[in-house]
């Protein structure tokens, strides 16, 4: 009646979860990767307006995940994204030429993302939006850089992301790390004079690696001191072992910096306050996402200061204002997050750029965008040429969360930013 | 230092204890019907939001959550009798097989009708606060966690020893045509087993969700992970097996973390696990391996 499962089975299985669980955080693309009914599969083209003429569009591909724990940073820029479409079509497109979105889900998992944009490739996309972070952006910049096309990250901010890793055609909109980190570093050391600090900095993936390490480094350099530097690892969701470590410090530090990916970050910053640290928390952009702010809430969301992109709310300029009005008017309430506008600022920079080379061709264009001041919603940028890697020169926005919710405190151009 | 060992005392033992309850809901369904149950996790996420939807009413917490352990149960009921029933005298793997599809099939349930996204539940405030006890800081959520575990465990043994339905559920465990024989209704002790595998889940969700405050749909990976690879080194046939190894995965989590030097801590896993495959060398078995019938001895 009840066969006993034979021991083979069970020597299969322990090793399959053990091979599970060491792949760490990325457990997640491992089930979460089913198709998201009709949206998730085939391409689905974004509406254009009605009208641009639908004849010999230029064809944008956005490869990104839109399901899975990638889905909390690449959807709010693809929101940003469409209405950047929409209102450059209603404007008369681009050398005569309406803009086409097309999309497929890259489902958090870097061989899916890649194949999207190979595929996206093949249905004709002339220019390719990639994943916001390195490790899930990468296999589209590689794709696009093989097809000769230009590839531009929405929010990577990995120094790797840039034409020395990817190739002379590949871009992120994004400030790198070094300015993140140096800028949130600045803002503790410099102006909140906070002269001892600790890092808590999940190992997974690479940007929250580079994150860690050039705050460290822009830390010590404008002359404070870093008395722990801890680990994590994404999915552990505790850190009761590294709340131990910080208690066990002789003096407690005066700020503490963070650097995971969400959800890890909410458990964070709640586990830190549940040990009774009300300590000044740090984090990059990868802390401001919609789930981030309700998950802390206002019992533990206070003190947090976030080095990231932009700010989307009143206080920061006319330009970010009517952003607003056309995105609340556009889907019926605010955007989400700061990273909306990295989407926005995206496709702006692809129908400037594709105005200026007069065409779609890969090094034409990638030639119009180097060494150029575009002047963006997330601050003003500036890529280095190829040589150089493509190195943004950008600002970034410090905002601090109070009882549960974002403010806009400064820009900063960091003056000290750490070598790449 | 005494202050350190206290803290890391109260933090393993909550976080074993948390572990030892994942692991008792996977293997006292294994006990009877010797499928490891992958969908376990997928009641953790049931649970997880449960406690989302009801959380947007005005009703108290701790109703919210009492239901969404409730719910939990049910779901894991259901599970048994819309999925597991009919396969129940097909081989293993096609059980195994079809708790994947169970669990794939829950989650994309919740993928498309919730969000793909996480989202965040209510919680109430004790989850972020301290406490201080004879001059030692530890969070409340863990004594709580602490309690809540040692009583379940504590009930549960309770109920296998002294009542009628518990010893039904033992005796099917150990010899289940023998006991079926015997006059136990194999329907009702299984739809029992999943019961109690969906209250652990139901509680483990408020604990493991309460570390994050977001409910996602594959939330309960790493808990089903966490309480097979628990099961296995303790001994998948035993409740003891499943209890011990819990709490030997949640010291090992923690102590490792805390005695590893920085430089080894990326490797943190690699050494759990290659602790985990020398357990199970020498004891292939388990930790605590036999039936409920040689441990009653």
């Amino acid at each position: 009646m009840t066969p006993r499962m034979p021991l083979r089975l069970l020597t299969f299985l322990s090793l399959l979860a053990l091979v599970l669980a060491a792949c760490g955080g990325t457990e997640a693309a491992v089930t979460a990767t089913a198709p998201a009914g009709g949206a998730g599969s085939g391409a689905a083209p974004a509406p254009s307006s009605p009208g641009a003429g639908a004849e010999n569009p230029i064809i944008i591909g956005a490869a990104v995940p839109r399901t899975g724990w990638m889905a909390a940073y690449d959807t709010p820029p693809l929101m940003g994204a469409r209405l950047a479409v929409k209102q450059i079509n209603e404007a008369g497109g681009v050398l005569g030429r309406p803009l086409q979105l097309i999309e497929l889900d890259g489902k958090t998992d870097q061989a899916t993302v890649g194949n999207a944009a190979i595929q996206l490739i093949e249905q004709g996309a002339e220019v390719m939006i990639a994943p916001c972070d390195f490790d899930f952006g990468a296999p589209v910049g590689r794709a696009a850089q093989e097809a000769g096309i230009v590839g531009l990250s929405t929010c990577a901010s990995s120094p790797l992301y840039g034409s020395e890793a990817l190739g002379d055609l590949q871009f992120t909109v994004s400030m790198w790390n070094q300015t993140m980190s140096a800028a949130a570093a600045q803002f503790a050391c410099k102006d909140m004079g906070w002269t001892t600090g600790a890092t808590i900095v999940d190992t997974t993936t690479e940007y929250t690696q580079s994150l860690g390490e050039y705050f460290v480094d822009a830390f010590q350099e404008m002359g404070c001191t870093i008395v722990n530097e801890d680990t994590y690892l994404q999915g552990d969701m505790q850190i009761d072992a590294q709340i131990q470590r910080l208690q066990g410090l002789p003096e407690p530090p005066q700020v503490i910096l963070l650097s995971t990916n969400m959800p890890d970050y909410a458990m964070m910053v709640r586990e830190l306050r549940a040990a009774g640290f009300d300590t000044p928390l740090m984090g990059g952009d990868a802390m401001d996402t919609v789930e981030f702010y309700p998950a802390v809430g206002p019992d533990a969301g206070n003190n947090i200061f976030i080095s990231t992109h932009s700010f989307v709310g009143p206080g920061v300029g006319p330009a970010m204002d009517e952003f607003l009005e056309l995105y609340e008017a556009e889907y019926g309430g605010p955007p989400e997050t700061a990273f909306a506008v990295m989407g926005w600022d995206t496709v702006n920079i692809i129908a400037q750029s594709i105005e200026r080379a007069g065409s779609t061709d890969g090094p034409a264009l990638a030639q119009a965008m180097e060494g150029v001041t575009f002047d963006l919603l997330s601050g003003s940028l500036t890529w280095s040429d190829a040589a150089s890697g493509h190195a943004p020169d950008k600002e970034a926005f410090i905002l601090e969360v109070k009882n549960g919710e974002p403010t806009f405190v400064k820009k900063i151009k960091p003056e000290y930013v750490p070598p790449t | 230092m005494v202050n350190d060992i206290v803290q890391f005392v109260v933090s393993s033992l909550s976080l074993g204890g948390l572990y030892a309850l994942m692991a008792l809901g996977l293997v006292i369904v294994y006990g009877i019907l010797r499928l490891i149950n992958f969908a376990y996790g997928e009641l953790v996420m049931v649970g997880g939001y449960s406690l989302l939807i009801l959380g947007k009413t005005v009703w108290p917490w701790i109703f919210v959550a009492a239901l969404s352990v409730a719910m939990a149960v049910l779901a894991s009921v259901l599970m048994e009798r819309v999925g597991f029933r009919p396969v129940r005298n097909a081989s293993p793997t096609t059980m195994l097989i079809t708790s994947f599809a169970i669990s794939a099939l829950l989650q994309n349930i919740a993928l498309l009708t919730v969000s793909p996204r996480p989202q965040a539940v209510r919680l109430p405030g004790f989850f972020v606060q301290t406490l201080t006890i004879g001059g030692f800081r530890v969070k409340a959520v863990d004594l709580i966690s602490l309690a809540v575990s040692l009583i379940l465990l504590g009930v549960l043994t309770v109920f296998l020893r002294r009542t009628i339905m518990g010893m039904a559920l033992r005796a099917s465990a150990d010899d289940f045509t023998m006991a079926r024989l015997l006059g136990v209704r194999a329907n009702g002790v299984i739809a029992l087993a999943f019961a109690i595998s969906g209250f652990m889940a139901g509680i483990v969700s408020l604990f493991w969700i309460g570390r994050s405050s977001l409910v996602e749909p594959a939330v309960g990976l790493q808990p089903v992970l966490i309480a097979f690879i628990a099961s296995v080194v303790g001994g998948m046939e035993s409740l003891k097996g499943a209890v011990l190894g819990g709490y030997l995965l949640g010291f090992l989590t923690v102590g490792l973390q805390s005695v590893l030097p920085q430089s080894l801590l990326d490797y943190r896993q690699a050494v759990t696990f290659s602790i985990v495959i020398v357990l199970l060398l020498i004891r292939p078995q388990g930790l605590i391996g036999g039936t409920y019938a040689r441990e009653a001895r």
